[in-house]
């Protein structure tokens, strides 16, 4: 391929005007397909999947969402959970928790957040019974690492750890684009796209990221950036409608061809050809979307139940979008709970209840349509929070942390059980200690405020459903660049 | 200096300028100026010399250079090879160097690199012409490294204007020329520079920097007093000037404050609108953006809300989020220090990132946080160009760790509201109603931390410890304490030498360019560190340097990366105010007079349009402002926070908006009914088309349209091609003020006028 080229441009004895034309080139997208030489190149796939990403912005506090149910005495236990939460008003009530049994975990019992069942005013019974029909699983005690690290490593070795820990804008950036190394201008659902879309989807009408959340790292790529469009409430055909292309008379007309034309002229601005490139983009992707199907199930009327519901209507049209692989990615925030966390108006309480019932209506959607097993629904979120509260009563709260758990909901996921939960050397079967100071809380001296240590890096997270995506061994090191200090990179929780 | 200064007739003023600039001393201005306007410098476009007869450009590589123009440009190209190619028709300020030039080189593919730029030089024998060493390497990696063989265009551009490109090709083969490529070989003499005066599209452009869009009246007044004299005069001017929306406060509680939720009856909906919604900060920030005199206190002080963040999300009563602008106006034209101690202290920046819930027993970390990330030295140690400083393995070296945080969040534990009536300090307390209006105190001293901190500790650091308190015995001296730590607390972050390029660069990006030079950035930085008379954090000085910089000024900029993308709100207060933005014309139900009480101007509401394109004003999403300001440009490795809002949607809804008031009747307004007995939008908001109408009648060829809409929104930038575009979309037979419409529409609406150069 690279002796081809280099003949072509003997031959042609043009090899500098390339160049000249090399700035046009990249204005009619050209660059896009040149670059992927050395990705994997075969025919599209013949099957439809997705990558539903649900980013929990703020920190979800993982230590609230999973809890022990358990009196075993040789794994952190109901009882331990409760010394450090419940003196503060933190703690669920036992008897509140809903029950999940975990094989991994010699089938103990464990407690999903009360509010992922049925709750009251919602719309369908949320995803907790997903649970015991093997459809919803938890990567555990994940976070931003650079490599697999002890505590004594991490104490040692300042080099090694995620730059800026606790820091939001650094740790939920470093959630999309994977790395800890150093700061990305560019996310790992983007280099996805970057990487496979022209393989994937040669004629798709639509970019393979489709934001719901707007435009965010995680859907940012070299040369991809997402289709943005509002939640539900907007009708899928009134998403993106200009009315200045509204009219055939011929004054009109000539307004719609000059606005049209004025995008491809004046790109010697890098700034003026990145906003028109967004606005081709816009026209292209309003076209494709004239038309749409309503969905079926009833989904939740919140900020995070429209956003899936409008996941549901784009999924419903893939056909006709020309569209085999698609990553979407939505967003629900206010998990910054450093107060108020058990509110039902803003807390966590009520969130979790919101993302439940919004992640359900999405199952349910596809598994009406027979897609539930090529829709797989994940969850990121920039860090887990103290298991030692802040404040106490009522306004209860929590601050930043590190280690969390994540839920991967879909047909195709290998469900009801714990991952990730490998313990740090390799051996066994695990879980955090949830003791403030204990083997796994990074804070040391007088006040440890519980900050687990993560087992699993979020790009062992990322790798396994990359390759359910269809990503090769030969992709991973170029999406994930620090894959390789670690040796597991598929969590075994995605049938393939 | 003294060279250039004898030999360019231009230079004696030129020198003086800068002098003034540096020392920003007012009898230096007068003594200097006459009374009539100051011109601004405007620099030419730098030239990079090729060989004699072709488009090569001349490089040698840096080992072998011996300070001498070679005669061909046959250095040996290798990545991360240094080499020196040559500039010319350039004039530099004492310390402007390396940092002030950037090289742009595009290899075949059209993936573009920006090259470092380590040195720049005078030629001994050719003092007009400098050599430049470039090292063959991109830092940022982002689209790779360059593939040599096939050769780079290259560029090198200056204060935000480009050079002619040049091939750089490896040694000695000699190739045609590419298209559009031609020789620049070096002068034999040196060339007159041109460092003219500023023109109208200087002041226009001015304009946009530091007003919320160009008027008529500013452009006459510039024009009498020139930029300094004008920046002088809104400095100057008595603060506050304008009255400020004034609403009580009220309790947290909704129903309690206005005995009722939504929709009970009209006076609920009023009082809910009044005390617990920002309908009237919205709309008395916007109307003073269009029509107040305070332009510059007031861009200034909206630059300082999008980085001392407090969203009206969380701080939702009118009257709280009232006290918070204004202390950002009062602190516009001050000191920075003196706003860092009254934001740390405001009750809804308390509200708003914890501080007021932090206490010795429950420390939280989120304001200490975020006052060190955010509103003052950032993550990663800086040069005083903005660069970050690397460690032996190239790694950026943070500011501070985990460990620094907790330090740090001590000092500001024990803060609450005002709320002790009988404490004169709380005046403004009101039973069953938070206090939002007078500072935080400690109304529980003992909640104080009053163990020792370890606080910075750079070279000269005031401040490195806070010792445990020793006194702390009676609740006057654990008070007396606590602000002596927090004073003190502050000075330790106030000069560190990171404020200096973190704050600056953030204002560049602000009001000028979203990813300045280091030189640039570096000069604001001086700037801020000492205003010429000794003193650390004056915003005026600030302020000039950001807006007088000579990469700031001048009638044009051609460097592809120069500008930033309009903001929505910005986007939209321009568009107004060049064409006289007034009262609409109608409602929903057709033409209409708007209310007298309106006096023809546009009752401000439009934060439905700013929040569909994620700027809905005093609302962000978080802490990190509507936009960040490390936000990278889709598909390239330059800075452009604005785009952080641009994707598919939101550039649908601005052409629309754009379309609703040029070709459409405008935003409507709601008529008084006794249905509505209090409108949420009054009067309407509408455009004055007369003039441009006039033009469009004036010349059927439409010209006289076209070079007055060019002159007026693009200060007389806008290519050919984009003339032609328009023209074909006008040249019929219609109305004029149809025609008017139609290329006003294409001109707001194109991606050439959403970019601010």
């Amino acid at each position: 391929m690279k002796d081809n080229r280099r003949q072509f441009i003997k031959k042609s004895g043009c090899a500098l005007s390339m160049m000249a034309l090399a700035t046009q080139a990249r204005h009619f997208g050209m660059v896009s397909a040149m670059s992927q030489k050395g990705a994997s190149i075969s025919a599209p796939p013949s099957d439809y999947r997705a990558l539903v990403c649900i980013l929990l912005s703020g920190g979800n506090d993982g230590n609230n969402l999973i809890v022990p149910n358990h009196s075993d005495a040789t794994i952190s236990n109901y009882a331990a959970y409760a010394a450090s939460r419940s003196s503060q008003g933190l703690a669920i009530p036992q008897n509140q928790l809903l029950p999940i049994t975990v094989p991994r975990l010699s089938n103990l019992t464990y407690g999903l957040h009360p509010n992922l069942g049925t709750v009251a005013g919602g719309v369908n019974s949320g995803i907790h019974g997903l649970w015991a029909t093997g459809k919803l699983a938890a990567v555990v005690n994940t976070g931003n690492l650079t490599r697999p690290l002890t505590k004594a490593q991490f104490l040692g070795n300042p080099a090694w750890r995620p730059y800026q820990l606790f820091s939001h804008s650094d740790q939920v950036q470093q959630q999309q684009s994977s790395r800890s190394d150093a700061p990305s201008p560019i996310g790992w659902g983007g280099k996805i796209a970057d990487r496979t879309n022209t393989a994937n989807n040669p004629t798709g009408r639509v970019p393979m990221i489709t934001s719901i959340g707007g435009t965010q790292l995680f859907t940012l790529g070299q040369n991809t950036t997402p289709l943005a469009i509002r939640d539900a409430n907007t009708p899928l055909n009134e998403v993106l409608v200009t009315y200045s292309t509204c009219c055939t008379d011929p004054f009109s007309a000539a307004r719609t061809t000059a606005l049209a034309e004025l995008r491809t002229v004046d790109l010697d601005s890098e700034l003026v050809r990145a906003t028109s490139h967004i606005m081709n983009q816009a026209q292209t992707a309003s076209s494709a979307l004239s038309t749409y199907q309503e969905v079926g199930v009833t989904f939740p009327n919140t900020d995070i139940g429209r956003q899936l519901k409008q996941v549901a209507r784009m999924i419903k049209k893939r056909t006709d979008l020309n569209i085999n692989r698609q990553v979407f990615f939505v967003e629900l925030g206010g998990f910054d709970t450093h107060q108020n966390q058990l509110s039902n108006q803003v807390g966590q309480t009520i969130l979790l209840a919101q993302l439940s019932q919004a992640m359900r209506a999405l199952y349910d959607e596809m598994f009406n349509l027979g897609l539930d097993t090529k829709v797989t629904q994940f969850t990121l979120s920039d860090f887990g929070r103290t298991m030692n509260p802040a404040g106490i009563g009522s306004g209860v709260g929590t601050d930043h942390a590190w280690g969390n758990h994540m839920l991967v909901l879909g047909g195709s996921v290998v469900g009801g059980n714990f991952y990730g939960s490998t313990r740090p050397d390799g051996s066994g079967n695990y879980y955090p200690t949830l003791a403030l100071g204990g083997p796994d809380d990074i804070d040391t001296g007088g006040a440890p405020r519980g900050r687990w240590l993560p087992t699993t890096g979020v790009e062992q997270y990322a790798a396994t459903l990359g390759r359910w995506f269809g990503l090769t061994d030969a992709d991973l090191p170029a999406i994930f660049p620090n894959i390789g200090s670690f040796t597991n990179t598929d969590l075994g929780f995605m049938i393939p | 200096m003294e060279q250039i200064v004898s030999r360019t007739g231009f230079g004696s003023r030129f020198t003086k300028a800068v002098v003034c600039l540096q020392a920003l001393l007012l009898f230096c201005l007068l003594a200097v100026l006459p009374v009539v306007a100051q011109d601004e410098i405007e620099s030419p476009e730098p030239v990079l010399i090729s060989e004699a007869t072709s488009a090569k450009v001349l490089a040698v590589n840096a080992e072998n250079w011996a300070g001498r123009l070679p005669v061909s440009g046959d250095a040996v190209i290798t990545p991360n090879a240094r080499i020196v190619v040559f500039v010319t028709n350039i004039e530099l300020l004492p310390d402007e160097a390396a940092g002030a030039f950037r090289i742009y080189a595009a290899d075949r593919q059209g993936k573009q690199y920006r090259f470092v730029v380590e040195d720049i030089r005078r030629l001994e024998k050719q003092p007009w012409i400098s050599g430049v060493t470039v090292r063959i390497v991109d830092p940022s990696g982002y689209n790779g490294q360059p593939n040599l063989k096939g050769g780079l265009a290259v560029r090198i551009s200056w204060r935000g204007n480009t050079s002619n490109r040049l091939r750089l090709t490896a040694g000695r083969i000699q190739i045609p020329d590419p298209e559009g490529l031609l020789p620049s070989p070096a002068p034999t003499a040196s060339p007159s520079v041109a460092m003219r005066g500023s023109t109208g599209g200087d002041r226009k452009r001015f304009m946009e920097q530091a007003t919320f869009g160009p008027t008529a009246a500013t452009d006459f007044r510039l024009r009498q007093i020139g930029i300094r004299r004008w920046l002088d005069e809104q400095i100057n001017k008595p603060y506050p000037t304008i009255p400020y929306s004034n609403f009580a406060q009220k309790p947290f509680d909704v129903i309690v404050g206005c005995g009722g939720d939504y929709g009970i009856n009209p006076e609920i909906d009023l009082c809910l609108r009044n005390h617990y919604w920002i309908y009237d900060n919205q709309k008395w920030m916007i109307r003073e953006a269009l029509y107040g005199d305070d332009q510059l206190r007031r861009r200034v002080s909206w630059a300082l809300h999008q980085i001392w963040v407090v969203s009206a999300r969380t701080v939702y009563q009118n009257r709280w989020m009232q006290e918070y602008t204004e202390i950002l106006d009062r602190n516009a034209f001050g000191n920075y220090r003196d706003l860092m101690r009254e934001m740390t202290l405001s009750p809804a920046m308390g509200e708003y990132l914890d501080m007021v819930r932090s206490s010795r027993q429950n420390p939280n970390e989120n304001y200490p946080r975020e006052l060190l990330q955010l509103f003052s030295v950032g993550l990663y140690m800086l040069n005083q160009d903005g660069t970050y400083q690397l460690d032996g393995q190239g790694n950026r070296i943070p500011t501070y760790d985990q460990a620094k945080i907790d330090q740090f969040t001590k000092v500001f534990t024990g803060w609450t509201q005002c709320s002790n009536s009988s404490n004169p300090a709380c005046a403004n307390v009101a039973v069953g109603a938070p206090n939002f209006i007078d500072p935080m105190i400690l109304t529980f001293p003992n909640n104080h931390d009053q163990t020792a901190k370890s606080l910075f500790n750079y070279a000269g650091a005031p401040n490195p410890t806070i010792a445990a308190c020793s006194n702390c015995t009676t609740d006057p001296n654990r008070i007396a304490y606590a602000n002596d730590s927090l004073n003190r607390t502050l000075d330790n972050i106030f000069y560190h030498p990171n404020v200096g390029p973190f704050i600056g660069k953030l204002f560049i990006q602000h009001f000028v360019t979203s990813d300045p030079s280091p030189a640039y950035v570096s000069r604001v930085a001086a700037a801020f560190n000492n205003n010429g008379a000794g003193v650390r954090g004056d915003m005026k000085a600030l302020i000039k340097a950001v807006l007088l910089d000579p990469e700031a000024r001048g009638s044009k900029k051609s460097d592809p990366t120069y500008g930033k993308m309009r903001e929505p709100l910005q986007f939209f207060t321009n568009l107004m105010r060049l064409y006289n933005v007034r009262a609409g014309t109608h409602s929903s139900s057709g033409p209409t007079t708007p209310p007298a009480a309106c006096q023809g101007q546009s009752d401000g509401i439009f934060s439905w349009m700013m929040g569909s394109m994620g700027q809905e004003v005093w609302s962000p999403p978080t802490v990190f402002n509507y936009y960040s300001p490390d936000y990278v440009v889709p598909g390239t490795d330059i800075l452009g926070p604005e785009f952080g809002l641009a994707n598919t949607g939101s550039s649908f809804d601005k052409n629309n908006y754009v379309l609703y008031l040029t070709l459409g009747q405008g935003l409507w307004m709601d008529a008084t009914t006794t249905s509505n007995p209090y409108p949420y939008t009054p009067c309407g908001t509408s455009l004055d088309l007369a003039e441009i109408t006039a033009w469009a009648g004036a010349d059927s060829t439409g010209n006289t349209l076209i070079e007055g809409l060019n002159n007026k929104m693009m200060h007389g930038t806008m290519s050919e091609a984009m003339k032609t575009k328009i023209r074909a979309a006008i040249n019929f037979s219609v109305p004029a003020g149809d025609k008017a419409r139609q290329a006003l529409f294409l001109v707001a609406s194109s991606s050439q006028y959403q970019i601010q150069r």
